[in-house]
């Protein structure tokens, strides 16, 4: 891993996307800016949201700091992180200077190369007695004929954990919205049991709510993960196999070390 | 490292008196620690509400109205009652604020420094992409419709965008400033903007002679 990237004179703005709908949403981009606030890496750390407050456009009042760095807790590249944040923030590249202020736009944090090692992490832990060789992992995304990107970011984690040698019968893709579907798991694989790691950044709407009646363990949507008493248990055995379902992979703790990581590539990149 | 000037002024403003902020009331209190509340609060015995303590709890204080629906919009009229929340000093009251009702600090201290840019909403319009370009299409009459009902009583914070010059900055306790009009207006303009189409496009009915 990265040395930390230690910035005390600079400034850290996460950008999320946040919802509406979910309250759970922003609610890991707010963890890991507090635990950055609280590692004292930068004079400030705050957040903004294209879907909550503060918004995207009036980020530039949350700062006093000359130099900001901008990471998009965004899992992919696409519409968000290439037109929506550069327009919003009135960025004019990967360095913007404007008003004494400067800012630096470094890449989302679902393509650093260190997912994959969160990825790895999550996996082992979801089902820690079960043999890998009689498993096989899906990482599952949204996926979009709108943006190839999306699946990309999906496809790319997948052969790097394959090149990790791991052990697992499997490792899968699988989306919501595009083949292969993440409904039809149980025909994705024939082995007994099935880990479902979802690539995105919260437990919120698609994660939390959707993925699970696509997969059949739940009927209808549920509540949101924080306004019920427990989350999921597993394994759940359904479809004949034992179906292991992990939280999104952005609620790992350890994706604090993923935005470090992209702040101190922007920076040597930029040397 | 120099002092923030955003902590500075919020320590001043400490220091005066005791103030409002949107729906809050920011009391010193006898001794040390400062404390917030709901401000149809102010009157009610410390023992009857939940006391919480640390900056944080302000998100959870906040995530909720009283029937236990979400708030996305953090300046909605609609924050619960029933609770204080006794902070060490500025630092930490700055931090529950910004929770409370995100940037607002921040945008005050603009305005105070005569920093702040007011963005009419045709151009914040005029930007969007995607499922929200359909937005520039509201007419005058039906965004200064949206604004009444989705601004001015459905949001505690001050839409200086809607105001055509020089917009006057409440003076009272710590004003909830709205430089530009933000995504839940842009979302709803959108939808207004259609139904305005719709209502166009639809054959008129017959008049009978």
């Amino acid at each position: 891993m990265n040395e930390p990237a230690r910035l005390a004179d600079s400034a850290l703005l996460l950008l999320g996307h946040g919802s509406t709908e979910n309250p759970d949403s922003s609610a890991p981009t707010l963890a890991h800016a507090a635990e950055i606030r609280r590692r004292g890496l930068f004079a400030e750390v705050q957040c903004a949201f294209w879907k909550e407050e503060p918004g995207f456009s009036i980020s530039d009042y949350l700062f006093e700091s000359e130099t900001i760095y901008a990471v998009p807790n965004f899992i992919s590249e696409g519409y968000f992180t290439r037109e929506v944040i550069p327009r919003e923030l009135g960025l004019e590249g990967p360095t913007t200077r404007r008003d004494g202020k400067t800012i630096h736009y470094c890449d989302p944090v679902g393509i650093h190369r260190s997912m994959t090692r969160l990825l790895a992490g999550r996996a082992r832990e979801l089902a820690p007695g079960v043999a890998p060789a009689d498993s096989a992992l899906i990482i599952v995304g949204h996926g979009t004929g709108l943006n190839a990107k999306s699946t990309e970011a999906i496809r790319v984690q997948v052969d790097r954990l394959e090149a990790l040698g791991l052990g697992y019968g499997q490792i899968l893709d699988a989306y919501m919205e595009e083949a292969p579907f993440i409904a039809e798991w149980d025909q994705l694989t024939s082995l007994p049991h099935v880990l479902v790691v979802p690539f995105f950044i919260a437990d919120g709407l698609h994660s939390y709510q959707d993925i699970p009646v696509l997969l059949g363990i739940e009927s209808a949507p549920t509540a949101a993960a924080s306004q019920r008493d427990v989350f999921r248990h597993n394994p759940v055995p359904i479809r004949g196999r034992s179906l292991w379902y992990s939280r999104s992979i952005g609620t790992d703790p350890s994706l604090v070390d993923v935005i470090l990581d992209q702040v101190h590539d922007f920076r040597s990149h930029a040397a | 490292m120099t002092p923030s000037p955003l902590l500075q002024l919020l320590t001043e403003r400490l220091r005066d008196a005791p103030f409002h902020i949107g729906q809050i009331a920011v009391s010193p209190l006898t001794g040390e620690g400062i404390e917030l509340r709901h401000r149809d609060d102010a009157g009610l015995a410390a023992d009857g509400l939940e006391t919480f303590d640390r900056p944080d709890d302000a998100r959870d204080i906040a995530q909720y109205d009283a029937a236990g629906e979400y708030r996305p919009l953090k300046g909605s009229p609609d924050l619960k009652r029933g609770w204080r929340l006794v902070l060490a000093g500025p630092g930490e009251v700055r931090t529950a604020l910004d929770l409370f009702y995100p940037a607002a600090l921040a945008l005050w201290a603009a305005c105070s420094g005569n920093r702040m840019r007011v963005v009419p909403l045709a151009r914040t319009l005029e930007r969007q992409t995607g499922m929200y370009r359909f937005a520039r299409n509201i007419s005058p009459e039906g965004a200064a419709d949206l604004m009444r009902r989705r601004c001015l009583t459905g949001c505690s914070r001050h839409p200086l965008w809607a105001e055509s010059q020089n917009p006057a900055v409440p003076s009272h306790g710590i004003p909830l400033l709205c430089p530009e009009a933000c995504s839940f207006f842009v979302a709803e303009a959108r939808v207004v903007a259609k139904a305005e189409f719709d209502a166009k496009a639809a054959p008129q009915p017959a008049t009978g002679n």
